[in-house]
């Protein structure tokens, strides 16, 4: 049997296992909610940061594993902006709190619904939201607006910004893995790949990467852009 | 008059919530998150049997409910179930708990999906939003399902004009169904319209489909074809595509590219039981006997929790047995689906599937005596499909060589539905079959005259006031045709107008409505007889 065959099976499994630990973890942390925070508390919210990047490399490697065989449903359907931002938005808010961030959103006015891929596009974004938060000195932002290439989702920090060779190297491709800088590469793979599965005419959907200054949305640290047209 | 409306929160602290959750340590977890989301009364369950009893003895508000149960129903099937039986009203939220994005989301037809999908894991806040929407669009909804079930489609539509003026919050699933009720009310330049307008927007799937479907309707078999066949590349996982382009390479007379498609849509979605059902029976006319056995004895697998007949997995497996010399397995395979199955439809196939395996077994008098009962009863059926069961009854009797019945049958069913001629060409084919090429037409014709005879001799005689005689012209044709709706609805309107103009008797009153209720039952959409009982029920009702 081919050996991808139980990867997924068992990134399945794991699936469910961190779903609980997650639930868990989100549980004790509402009945120790202190302030200041106490030691125990910040640790809890660590380990739950790093349920969910073990959940967000899970989804993404099914997701990977699925579109390469053409196995993935791929559904773009009419997205209410407003209510996706605040779903991704309630899933970093408990994290921002004990973090004592900032986080803003900024969307156009009176944007109307776009069609995209929910559950994709969500977790690119999502797992784009969690950097941020972890890399983020003050604030984190996510904002949307239409471009001449359609619509930009935008999530913007004000840390450190991405390390050098990732700006360089941009968005893996499969071979191009460097798996000595300690980056798997993995999500801005997977960003690409989801992106990418968005056309409409001769438009593809495409992201990008950028550390701030100059750029519209930024706020001086890492600035991640997905653009669906 | 409105009534007041309700806040979303309200709603959720009124309603009575059922949690399905295989997974201990899930269910504890999930019903912490709904209390905490202001549900109050959570009720659990650990599979769909236990989930099956609870739904039928209490009427939830909302059903979360996990996709993957264990042994025994999927959530999937619990909720057709549900469905089906009316254990959920039109209002119930139901929201299907996964824990990855599967072929299943996106696979099942848009009236047997849940409300919902949640991907695993869920937050506490990710829950008690979509739950607030949920609940908020489904009871605004309600109305329009509640129409829909009734099959009022004016009213459906009248109430989806209503959302769009009141700026819906379900946009693009009102816009669905507006498209779908104008083809269900014949409105078909609307319909078109609508998809296409849609598609001015985006390259949505549905709008596609339903393109497709009217062009179907337009004959333009080529065009729809064209356009699934770009529905299925863009939407590869869109399996509604599948089927549908599936029916129009089948009336092309493209059986093999039909079952090569089956094929790719059930390695997509290899849990879809009517799909390998479907693929099982294109395989077996292309003669694919390996092919077809494959899909029959999964879909019957698969079937085995489902609550959704599906008869031909069992129908096919068994000729397949029979032909290949396995006629007592073709036997266990009926009584199987007997158990499973109570319907008319269940019985009386499988009674002539086991007349092909009696007479396989060299049993000549019992497959004999079989085939005669069967013709008995599949001619006294009166249900909207009874005809099409017939012909097919039929056509298995032939192929057991039970000529005689068969014809018999054969001869029945032409002279009753003389006026159909989508069936004529069924029963024709048969006919020519057992080498009586032309008994068919002749037949029909005969049929045809007789009746036509019948209903011109009583419009004269009733212009010429013999009602009576009239009356009689009609009844000597309805002995003659007791199963066609055209005569059986003209007897009823003579007789409407012996009562009229003689006065009451209770027993041709009583044999009008025994016309207009077999008629109703053979064609339950047939606005004539709606139309001739309301006139009864006038003239009953005045002084």
């Amino acid at each position: 049997m081919d050996i991808s065959t139980f990867v997924a099976a068992a990134a399945h499994d794991m699936k469910n296992s961190v779903s609980v630990i997650a639930a868990y973890l989100e549980d004790a942390l509402a009945k120790m909610a202190t302030e200041p925070p106490s030691a125990a508390t910040l640790s809890t919210v660590q380990a739950l940061y790093e349920t969910q990047r073990v959940n967000g490399n899970l989804v993404q490697l099914m997701a990977i594993f699925k579109i390469e065989e053409g196995m993935y449903p791929f559904e773009p359907a009419e997205v209410a902006l407003d209510e996706f931002a605040n779903e991704l938005l309630g899933r970093v808010r408990p994290l921002v709190a004990l973090k004592g961030l900032d986080l803003q959103y900024d969307i156009q006015a009176d944007m109307a619904d776009w069609i995209f891929d929910h559950d994709l596009i969500g977790s690119v974004v999502m797992q784009s939201l969690f950097n941020a938060v972890r890399y983020a000195s003050h604030t984190v932002r996510l904002s949307m607006r239409v471009t001449e290439h359609g619509l930009a989702i935008e999530v913007a920090d004000d840390g450190q910004g991405f390390p050098g060779f990732m700006l360089e190297q941009g968005f893996p491709s499969r071979q191009g893995i460097d798996t000595r800088t300690g980056s798997t590469g993995l999500g801005l793979y997977f960003s690409r790949l989801a992106a990418g599965l968005h056309r409409r005419g001769t438009q593809t959907g495409s992201t990008r990467l950028a550390n701030g200054r100059g750029s519209t949305g930024d706020l001086g640290g890492g600035h991640f852009i997905v653009e669906l047209p | 008059m409105k009534t007041p409306a309700t806040a979303p929160e309200d709603k959720l602290r009124a309603s009575e919530f059922l949690l399905v959750e295989d997974f201990e340590a899930m269910r504890t977890v999930l019903k912490g998150q709904l209390l905490r989301c202001g549900a109050q009364r959570v009720d659990t369950a650990k599979d769909g049997r236990e989930a099956a009893a609870m739904l039928r003895a209490k009427p939830y508000g909302v059903v979360m409910c996990d996709y993957n149960l264990g042994p025994g129903k999927n959530g999937q099937q619990l909720l057709e179930e549900a469905r089906l039986k009316n254990w959920i009203g039109p209002a119930t939220v139901w929201l299907m708990i996964t824990a990855e994005k599967t072929s299943i989301m996106v696979s099942a037809a848009a009236e047997d999906a849940p409300d919902d999908y949640l991907l695993k894991p869920i937050t506490e806040s990710l829950l008690q939003t979509r739950l607030l929407k949920l609940v908020e669009r489904k009871s605004a909804m309600a109305g329009i399902a509640v129409a829909m079930k009734a099959q009022d489609w004016r009213g459906a539509l009248q109430l989806c004009d209503e959302q769009m003026a009141a700026g819906t919050k379900s946009l693009a699933e009102v816009l669905r169904l507006q498209a779908q009720l104008y083809q269900k009310l014949d409105e078909w330049p609307k319909a078109q319209a609508l998809y296409e307008s849609v598609l001015q927007r985006g390259q949505i799937a549905w709008a596609k489909l339903g393109l497709a479907q009217v062009r179907v309707h337009a004959g333009d078999l080529a065009g729809a074809r064209a356009l699934l066949q770009d529905a299925v590349r863009e939407h590869p996982q869109y399996l509604e595509a599948y089927d549908e382009l599936a029916s129009v390479l089948q009336t092309q007379g493209e059986g093999q590219q039909q079952v090569a498609l089956l094929e790719r849509a059930v390695n997509l979605s290899p849990n879809s039981a009517h799909r390998q059902s479907a693929l099982g029976v294109a395989a077996q006319a292309q003669g694919q006997h390996d092919m077809a056995e494959r899909a029959f004895s999964r879909a019957i697998k698969l079937t085995e929790f489902s609550a959704v007949e599906d008869l031909e997995p069992f129908l096919g497996l068994a000729k397949l047995h029979t032909e290949a010399g396995a006629p007592s397995e073709a036997q266990k395979l009926i009584a199987t689906m007997g158990q499973r199955y109570d319907s008319h439809d269940a019985q009386l196939l499988g009674k002539a599937e086991q007349v092909r395996a009696l007479q396989a077994m060299g049993d000549k008098a019992g497959a004999a005596k079989l085939a005669g009962e069967l013709v008995a009863l599949s001619a006294d059926e009166t249900t909207p499909g009874a005809a099409d069961t017939a012909a097919r009854i039929a056509e298995t009797l032939i192929e057991a060589q039970q000529a005689d019945a068969a014809t018999e049958l054969l001869n029945y069913l032409t002279r009753n539905h003389y006026d159909d001629e989508r069936l004529l060409k069924r029963t024709q084919l048969a006919f020519e079959r057992m080498g009586l090429g032309a008994s068919g037409g002749d037949l029909a014709a005969a049929a045809r005259r007789e009746a036509t005879n019948a209903m011109k001799d009583s419009m004269q005689l009733m212009a010429a006031g013999d009602t009576q005689a009239a009356l009689e012209s009609l009844r000597s044709a309805k002995t003659s045709m007791p199963r066609n709706t055209r005569v059986l609805l003209n007897f009823a309107a003579v007789a409407l107008t012996c009562l009229q103009r003689h006065g009451r008797s209770a027993t041709l009153e009583a044999e009008m409505r025994n016309s207009i209720a077999t008629a109703q039952a053979l064609r339950p959409d047939d606005a004539r007889a709606a139309d001739l009982l309301q006139q009864l029920k006038r003239w009953s009702d005045a002084p």
